[in-house]
């Protein structure tokens, strides 16, 4: 080992370190908050609401026929999987989650019906709304579209959102090495001498360095991206509740994020050496 | 060399159209007082600085007309010494020694009998696995002479090697030199010891603002002044 750390030399683990630890949170957030925005986006995908007002007159221990229509048509219909209604209790939740507490407790409620789509067979949503609104009139179907929108839309801000942070943080990494190893090189321009002189090709005194930048950066970018998981963890504990998926889904992106860090990190000790060697010789 | 000159953008003139010839095997000084050119004119002789101006060959090849990696080649068939010895710190003797070596993918076992040996020659066998840190000037020197040599270098060039040692250490280190010179290295020391010169009846390169002035009983090296006072 030609060269070995020395003062400035010394920091490049240790602020690559704690860039790592940010690379790696930021990553690993927005790995999260995709991931989280992709289930919902499954959840309203597979799910259907169906609202049908309440027959009038009727008292509550009363079976409304129109929510009976509706379900023997939806029962009926091709492309459906598990239907549940609503309890009265869970519609109001849902509904003063929606209109707020101000709902009186004598105002009619609808009946909502909560339809699982089958994951295979082809439904149309129109066809159906139709089909339900004969059946029972003024009912209303809800295929998500709106949610589903919304929420591709929030996925693909957080994913802009996630790569701008990185992106950030490696400027910042290639800058900040840059100076350090900048500085690295001049205070170690006399061993660099001493290789050139000794007959030391470009090539061979490149590997020298960036050799030395490597263990460097690889110490320091493991151990942050370490810090980085850890933080995270406790952020986000789901991930030991369900290691088998989100693990796998955490690996590659923290994988990505040493890479990079290391990439920038070792391209700057190149451009640095190189630099050196074809100014001063 | 043939009428080279070398401007740093602070100090434009630091060599001026310098002419001068080596022969192989030959053995002779540069002098001349602080600043007058001595160590840039090593610098070009190993390849450490391109000259603004006029041609150096070396080895009988226009080092212009050389990529960097025949350059580097060149380079391997020089020996430096520099008055600051420039041992890797964190490295042992032995392991500084064989740097070269090491450099040019040579680990067998006869290369390590090799740095063995030369240590032994230059006094240093016993000091093998100690620190440059631990060694005393003039060791330190044997040290970075040991260096330069291990790769049978067809010219050795030595910066003020006696500049950070003592005058009786500076004679023995000197009598390296020669001894290496009647092996056929060819030898060019830049010094500014008079005293020293004294001692040895060599031809001598006197360098005065970057002019080669004068040039002492012309043995083996021919200097040439083509715009100077010699």
């Amino acid at each position: 080992m030609v060269f070995r750390g020395q003062s400035a030399a010394l920091m490049l683990p240790v602020i690559l370190g704690l860039m790592a630890v940010l690379a790696t949170f930021f990553a690993l957030q927005t790995t999260q908050k995709v991931f989280e925005l992709q289930e919902s986006i499954g959840l309203a995908n597979s799910e259907l609401t169906v609202f049908v007002p309440s027959t009038p007159g009727l008292t509550p221990s009363d079976t409304d026929p129109a929510v009976k229509r509706a379900l023997d048509l939806l029962h009926n219909s091709a492309g459906l999987g598990r239907i549940e209604v609503l309890s009265r209790e869970a519609t109001r939740a849902l509904i003063e989650g929606t209109l707020g507490s101000a709902i009186q407790p004598h105002v009619p409620l609808p009946s909502i019906l909560s339809v699982k789509r089958a994951r295979r067979g082809d439904l149309d949503v129109a066809a159906l709304g139709v089909a339900l609104d004969r059946a029972a009139p003024g009912s209303l179907l809800d295929d998500n579209a709106a949610l589903r929108t919304n929420l591709q839309a929030a996925r693909a801000a957080e994913m802009a959102k996630g790569a701008a942070l990185l992106v950030t943080v490696l400027i910042v990494v290639s800058i900040t090495a840059a100076l350090v190893i900048g500085q690295s090189v001049e205070m170690q321009g006399e061993v660099i001498d001493v290789l050139y002189v000794a007959g030391a090709s470009d090539r061979v005194i490149l590997s020298q360095f960036v050799g030395f930048t490597l263990r460097s950066a690889l110490l320091g970018v493991a151990v942050g991206a370490l810090g980085g998981w850890t933080l995270q963890l406790a952020y986000w504990p789901r991930v030991l509740s369900e290691p088998n998926t989100l693990l796998p889904l955490q690996a590659p992106v923290m994988l990505v994020v040493i890479l990079l860090l290391v990439l920038a990190s070792v391209g700057s000790a190149r451009w640095n050496v190189l630099r050196k060697l074809k100014r001063t010789f | 060399m043939d009428q080279v000159s070398v401007d740093y953008p602070s100090r434009p003139g630091i060599i001026r159209n310098v002419s001068l010839h080596l022969p192989a095997g030959s053995f002779c000084f540069v002098t001349g007082p602080s600043g007058a050119g001595k160590t840039t004119l090593l610098k070009l002789m190993f390849l450490g600085l391109r000259p603004t101006a006029g041609t150096l060959q070396v080895f009988g090849r226009d080092v212009a007309s050389l990529s960097r990696d025949q350059r580097a080649y060149v380079r391997s068939r020089l020996g430096v010494v520099f008055q600051d010895f420039r041992l890797i710190e964190h490295m042992s003797i032995y392991d500084n020694v064989a740097l070269p070596l090491r450099l040019a993918g040579k680990d067998s076992q006869g290369d390590r009998d090799y740095v063995r040996e030369l240590l032994d020659w230059v006094g240093l066998g016993d000091h093998a696995q100690a620190k440059p840190e631990e060694l005393s000037g003039g060791q330190k020197q044997r040290a970075a002479i040991a260096r330069a040599v291990i790769n049978r270098p067809a010219v050795l060039l030595a910066d003020e090697p006696t500049g950070n040692v003592d005058d009786g250490i500076g004679l023995k280190l000197l009598r390296l030199f020669e001894e290496l010179n009647k092996l056929g290295t060819t030898v060019v020391v830049a010094t500014h010891s008079e005293s020293l010169l004294q001692r040895f009846e060599y031809p001598t390169l006197r360098l005065k603002q970057g002019q080669l002035v004068d040039r002492a009983p012309a043995a083996g090296a021919v200097a040439e002044q083509e715009r100077g006072a010699l």
